[in-house]
């Protein structure tokens, strides 16, 4: 240890105490803190949420359960084992299980199928599960096999290929093709289709997505009774599993729920986000603030995750995130800004701009940009300037600002990037002609004084002041965040991974590092103690320090 | 992966416990296990007291798997390694002397993933430890080494011995499939017998003897010891001398006194000796050898005297022997007295003496601390000369790019640079003023910056003469004409404040009360700029006027817009802006801008607003009782819009009539409009409707949730990257108020081929010259831009003659009217797909 780092931890606890008591004099009066600092993993860690259930699979006393982030099994003994990248799945969204002839479970992905040793998973079949152009929702939403024959729910009902042999003529709707074919249409209320299926010995148990279960003999619909119906909370049933009848029901966003006697107890597993479809990420007096697609803010503190969504927030979809003067400023995709000082929030606190909607935020130490339609408004904190009537600007959204002192960067969708002189509003273009590789901008970043910019299929660009400099590894690609890494270097996120440049300009793929991560990469977030890096499928933390890297 | 073996020589014919080669196996990381030696040949020749060794190894590799050797020698005591080779394939690959740290640095490029080629480096790592690293030996192939050592025999009391370990170190291990090994001596008067510990036949004919072991399947008991049965004297002295490429030779010398000697002194005479090792006899024991090499001039008899100082007095003794003069390439005493010479050189460590030390090693071939030996198939050696040449163009290119414009470029070492480049760009077939412009482009475009800058300052002549002068010698050594650089420097420097001038000019002709004094000032600034640019004030005030005109357009189409996607077309607003609108776009439809984008949203607008009517229409009409006046009232207001949208009111009922008969919902005319973002689910419906969900095409469930501001159910997505191309359908489901299900479908695209066709750029010679842009592009271009030669952007229109054909005017240059030049179309499909294309400008 050398001398300095001596004197610094012996200089710690000193500094926290006083840090502590600074605190605690600096907070009389004022609210408490609504999200609890949470210091960053001690290793290399993935989160996801498997709260969004797309099927599940009886195996003996054993329960899978895929999701859309990642995969559960429920041992015989209750305990529960989460599976992810790490344990070598090909990716997180897990649509199906099947088992093969040897009789080991393989999950189906839409990057692939992956066989479980036990252990571990291994993929052994490229993606065949995904969405083939052409193809529409299947006509049928869920099957099962009812006294040897099947039984398919469609949009309409229930379709029986052999009826019933007590239906009653007058509660079949006869198709036209066939006179063995019947369909039961499907019953009153609010749900919207059979989204799954239970055969059991006299009937059949149907969950009618946004509705609850109901059961059927044939003939006719009758609800589950009492002892059989879903809370409220898990109404929006996607898969059931039961020897007989119903004993596990999985849910679009509220997890797995097990029947135990005559109620139905939830099943979330510790430590996990709301959501992680990560759009932007920031880490704000402690608590890391992770922006969704839909599902509004996933928040990590030190009390665990905790969600913030359309009741707190102006929307479920937050899009930015910047922090400005101690407070932290959210913009939403409908172009509202809202605001949290760390005790509260406080929604669409901008609502009188001249254009309405903020398209792109941004902030330096002494002003705060808010980018709309045709140029954009500072604020200084107090007083709003707006700089909307540059004539070269007009008819312009902003794709993303960046304030480099008395100039302004503004990122276009398709005239490329305007730099700025805030003072005088005199604007030089920078597209093709200086060799930027593409006209759409999705985002902007400063390392040290060299400019980068993320584009939409062109790459990663860097401007060494006289040219943009394109890296020929980011060809064609889509980047969708930058981050620096506070030692010269870059982070950045692309939709086929994370990259890191070294401040002499090296690449290297995070994926070499760790390969477990998942490539749709869409926010990054660089902490002193690692990186953060949100993706559509899971939010995944590397740990600076190589050496540590199992999973807590 | 290939692993790495280490093959171990240590000892091998040091000592008799050393035996048979050691080898080793070495997975990286792992103990190492041994690897076989398979085959042995040695031919030995021995002249005088000295022997030339010739070995010949074959290893075998069993494992199955591709390896790295590292294979270590430990030489003789007094041995010298003079050769080395490998076969690859069938090919013998010799070492060469190369310099240690580009010997290593050929060898890890060569060796690295993805060539994984065949190179052998071999290192001295020690006074006497050979290092030899090859690569790769393939699984189960054998491995074959040859190897040459130089070295003296020890004397005995009976004259001198030989000794090849040959017998392994570890018990039942060292069998060889194959063992050869002879031994010739050179007849000599002073040899009395050839005698061995084998009991083999020595069979003596003219030119010496001659004795042989040649076994099948034999692990040998001992090591093979010759000795040479000299006669008794009182002082032996054994020499080999011969010239070797020059016109002095090389001796080498082993003296041999029958009793110990104290400050013993050699002194030659009859032929000139120099560069004797040691320059000083060390104390002589009894019957122990001493040698002694040197160069030496002429040749003849000479006579060799030591004296010294023994137990009983002064001593003193002659020999005399012949210094030969038949020239013998690379003979023994070369490589003896090179090896001692490289050896004491390398004990001094200093940098003259290092490069001296790299200079014997590549005189003589003969590794030490400074060079290795490096052995590169031949095939291998031509691709990385070709590599190395590239790389050798960069270097010399950027040193001579430095020399250039430091003003060294005729200056000795600015001249062996020149000299330096051609020659790499021969041999990598690449056009030296080529490369040279690759470093320098950068430099004259910054030098002509800074004379633009310094003639605008007018401040500083001396520096404005500099400049010249480096632009000039700039231009000289690229062959780029500075005038270009100069002109574009210009325009970018003051072409921007020239269109801000021009912009001032505009709006304040255009204020209501113009400001005379102040329009003169700026018309006086703007014939400054261009003219430092060589333009005329005219062609930025039209410019400007265009901008300033599009602009304004612009404001109007989207206030216009806005107002007709929320139905108020009729009202007084939309009439005084569509009237503004009519005007802006008269006044300028002379003008080279294009307006199709401007135009395009006001049209956009009646098209979205064309469709909500249709679907009300063809709605009401549907209803049991169709409020006659209010459709009539409707269809009169949709021939309106129609007609001002460009497509008949008949298409619309169409395209509605097939939504209409779906029972899907009217969709207000923001959604037919634009919206920006993610990919969005927008569906207009009750808000009191129960529920309703959104069914993506992999299945997953979407609920929407309604919208209170727009007052549309909405939910995002995003499309996965291992999505395929193609169309997709969502299937949206509706619950109604009264329980009543409908369903809907909406579709997507995913869109990632770029987009196709071709492009022309003729330049047509009128009155004012104009190059004429067109494109022909496919179904999905959505816009087409030009780069043009002369820095400037333009955007094309859509054609109005061809279909997906876009087309632009744009005014050429005088400066680009009679020169090659070309136009680079960037062309974007409505998926924002993009394909570059570059055409020559024709006539």
């Amino acid at each position: 240890m050398n001398r300095n780092t001596f004197l610094l931890r012996r200089a710690a606890p000193v500094a926290l105490f006083g840090a502590m008591l600074l605190q605690d004099w600096s907070c009389r009066g004022a609210l408490a803190p609504l999200y609890s600092p949470a210091p960053p993993p001690a290793a290399d860690r993935v989160f996801s949420s498997t709260g969004e259930v797309t099927s599940l699979f009886l195996d003996g006393d054993a329960l899978w359960a895929a999701t859309g982030g990642g995969l559960l099994l429920r041992t015989n003994d209750g305990a529960w084992r989460k599976f992810t990248t790490r344990d070598g799945l090909p990716c997180h969204e897990i649509r199906a299980f099947r088992k093969d002839a040897t009789g080991l479970v393989v999950a189906q992905t839409p990057r692939g199928e992956a066989i479980f040793d036990g252990e571990r998973w291994t993929p052994i079949a490229p993606g065949k599960n995904a969405a083939k152009p052409g193809s529409s929702v299947p006509r049928v939403t869920a099957s099962a096999l009812w006294r040897g024959a099947p039984i398919e729910a469609t949009f309409s009902g229930l379709r029986f290929d052999t009826p019933p042999r007590e239906a009653a003529p007058s509660q079949k709707q006869r198709d036209s093709d066939s006179a063995q074919v019947q369909i039961l249409a499907l019953p009153g209320g609010v749900g919207t289709h059979v989204s799954a299926l239970l055969p059991r010995e006299r009937d059949v148990c149907a969950a009618l997505f946004g509705d609850g279960l109901w059961l059927t003999d044939g003939k006719k619909w009758n609800p589950a009774p009492a002892s059989l119906q879903v809370p409220d909370e898990a109404r929006e049933i996607t898969a059931l599993a039961g020897d007989k009848t119903p004993q596990w029901v999985g849910t679009r966003r509220a997890g797995i729920w097990r029947r135990e006697g005559e109620s139905w107890r939830q099943n979330l597993q510790p430590d996990e986000p709301f959501a992680h479809n990560a759009q932007a990420m920031l880490v704000f007096k402690g608590a890391l603030f992770v922006s969704t697609l839909e599902d509004g803010l996933s928040v990590r503190t030190g009390a665990g995750w905790r969600h913030a969504n359309a009741e707190t927030l102006s929307s479920n979809a937050p899009r930015q995130m910047v922090p400005f003067q101690n407070t932290l400023f959210v913009r939403h995709g409908g172009g509202q800004i809202d605001s949290f000082d760390g005790s509260a929030w406080h929604k669409n606190v901008f609502a009188t701009l001249p254009r309405q909607k903020a398209l792109a935020i941004a902030a330096d130490r002494e002003r705060l940009f808010a980018g709309q339609w045709g140029g954009w408004s500072e604020w200084n904190g107090r007083v709003w300037q707006h700089f909307l009537n540059l004539p070269a600007l007009q008819g312009i959204p902003p794709m993303a600002l960046l304030p480099d002192g008395d100039t302004l960067w503004f990122a276009t969708q398709s005239r490329g990037i305007a730099e700025i002189e805030r003072a005088t509003g005199k604007i030089r273009w920078h597209d093709e002609r200086l060799g930027l590789p593409d006209d759409w901008i999705t985002c902007l970043a400063k390392v040290g004084t060299e400019i980068f910019a993320g584009t939409f299929v062109g790459g990663l660009a860097r401007w060494d002041g006289l040219k943009w400099q394109v890296a020929p590894e980011f060809g064609g690609e889509c980047v969708t965040a930058l981050d620096s890494d506070g030692a010269g270097g870059l982070y950045v996120a692309t939709r086929k991974g994370v990259w890191h440049r070294d401040a002499k300009g090296k690449l290297q793929p995070m994926r070499e590092r760790a390969p477990w991560l998942e490539p749709e990469a869409q926010a990054l977030c660089v902490v002193p103690e690692g990186l953060w890096i949100g993706t559509r499928t899971g939010i995944f933390y590397l740990k600076s320090d190589t050496d540590s890297r199992s999973d807590a | 992966m290939f692993r790495r073996i280490l093959i171990g020589c240590l000892g091998l014919a040091l000592c008799a416990s050393a035996g048979n080669a050691q080898i080793l196996l070495k997975p990286n990381g792992q103990n190492a296990a041994p690897l076989r030696v398979k085959e042995l040949k040695a031919d030995v020749k021995i002249s005088g007291q000295f022997a030339a060794t010739t070995l010949n190894y074959t290893f075998q590799n069993e494992t199955s798997e591709r390896i790295e050797a590292d294979f270590i020698y430990a030489l003789p005591k007094g041995a010298s390694a003079t050769y080395f080779a490998y076969w690859y394939g069938e090919e013998k690959v010799v070492a060469r002397i190369v310099e240690k740290e580009r010997a290593a640095q050929i060898y890890n490029y060569i060796k690295a993933p993805p060539r994984q080629r065949d190179p052998a480096l071999v290192e001295m790592v020690g006074k006497d430890t050979l290092r030899a690293r090859i690569f790769p030996i393939e699984p189960n192939a054998d491995l074959r080494v040859e190897i040459h050592l130089a070295q003296a025999l020890r004397s005995s009391q009976d004259g001198a011995f030989y000794e090849f370990p040959l017998m392994s170190e570890e018990a039942g291990k060292g069998t060889l499939d194959t063992l050869n090994f002879s031994v010739s001596v050179k007849p000599d008067a002073s040899i009395e017998k050839v005698a061995n510990n084998y009991s083999l036949p020595v069979t003596s004919e003219d030119d010496g003897f001659h004795l042989n072991l040649s076994q099948a399947n034999y692990r040998a008991p001992q090591n093979l010891r010759v000795t040479l049965i000299r006669k008794r004297q009182s002082l032996r002295a054994a020499l080999y001398a011969a010239p070797s490429g020059g016109p002095d030779g090389f001796f080498a010398l082993a003296l041999t006194a029958g009793q110990s000697l104290r400050r013993p002194a050699l002194s030659i005479s009859g032929v000139r000796v120099y560069d004797v090792l040691p320059a000083r006899l060390p104390d002589l024991q009894a019957g122990r050898e001493v040698i002694v090499c040197g160069r030496y001039k002429g040749s003849g008899a000479a006579t060799f005297t030591v004296s010294g100082w023994a137990p009983s007095g002064k001593w003193s003794a002659r020999q005399s022997a012949i210094f030969g003069k038949t020239r013998e390439d690379n003979n023994l005493a070369t490589k003896l007295w090179a090896s001692r010479r490289i050896a004491q050189l390398t004990e001094a460590n200093t940098p003259a003496t290092i490069e001296h030390v790299v200079d014997l090693s590549y005189r003589f071939t003969l590794p030490s601390k400074y060079a290795s030996w490096l052995a590169v198939p031949q095939s291998e050696m031509q691709r990385y000369r070709t590599e190395q040449a590239w790389a050798d163009v960069q270097f010399f290119s950027r040193q001579l790019a430095l020399a250039v414009s430091q003003n060294r470029a005729n200056s000795q070492s600015g001249r062996r640079l020149k000299k330096q480049l051609d020659q790499a760009c021969r041999t990598a077939g690449y056009d030296p003023q080529q490369a040279l412009r690759e470093h320098l482009t950068g430099r004259l475009n910054e030098v002509a910056t800074a004379l633009v800058r310094e003639r605008h300052a007018a401040a500083n002549r001396r520096r404005t003469h500099e400049l010249r002068r480096e632009l000039e010698r700039l231009s000289r050594a690229t062959g780029l004409a500075a005038k270009g650089y100069l002109q574009t420097n210009a325009r970018a420097l003051f072409g921007g404040a020239a269109n801000e001038i021009a912009a001032s000019i505009v709006q304040e002709k255009r204020a209501a009360k113009p400001n005379r004094k102040r329009l003169t000032a700026l018309d006086l600034q703007l014939r400054r700029l261009t003219g430092e640019m060589n333009q005329k004030p005219r062609d930025y005030i039209l410019r400007a006027q265009a901008q300033a005109d599009r602009a304004e357009l612009e404001t109007v189409a989207n206030r216009l817009s806005e107002e007709i996607v929320a139905g108020r077309q009729n009202a007084a607003t939309a009439q005084q802006l569509q009237k503004k609108f009519d005007q802006l776009n008269a006044a300028n439809k002379r003008a080279r801008w294009d307006y199709w984008r401007v135009n395009w949203r006001p049209q956009q607008a009646y098209h979205a607003r064309a469709h909500v009517l249709a679907h009300r229409i063809l709605t009401a009409e549907k209803r049991a009782a169709p409020d006659a006046t209010r459709i009539a009232a409707w269809r009169e207001e949709l021939t309106s819009l129609a007609s001002k949208s460009g497509t008949g009111a008949q298409e619309f009922l169409q395209w509605e009539k097939w939504r209409v008969d779906a029972n899907q919902p009217e969709i207000n005319a923001h959604e037919y409009f634009m919206r920006q973002g993610d990919p969005l689910i927008s569906i207009a419906a009750s808000p009191d409707a129960r529920q309703i969900v959104a069914l993506l095409p992999d299945g997953e469930i979407k609920t929407l949730v309604f919208n209170a501001q727009n007052k549309r159910w909405e939910a995002r997505f995003d499309i996965p990257t291992y999505a395929a191309e193609g169309d997709y359908t969502i299937t949206v489901i509706i619950v109604d108020k009264d329980g009543k299900r409908r369903t809907l479908k909406l579709r997507y695209c995913v869109d990632m081929t770029a987009p196709q066709g071709s492009g022309k750029a003729n330049l047509a010679i009128n009155a004012a010259p104009r190059l004429r842009l067109e494109w022909a592009g496919d179904d999905e271009t959505a816009r087409v831009a030009a780069l043009l030669p002369w820095g400037e952007k333009i955007e094309l229109a859509p054609s109005t003659q061809h279909a997906n054909g876009f087309f632009a005017l744009a005014e050429v240059p005088a400066a680009f009217l009679n020169r090659a030049a070309s136009v680079t179309y960037i062309v974007t499909d409505r998926a924002h797909n993009r394909t570059s294309v570059t055409v020559d400008m024709e006539q």
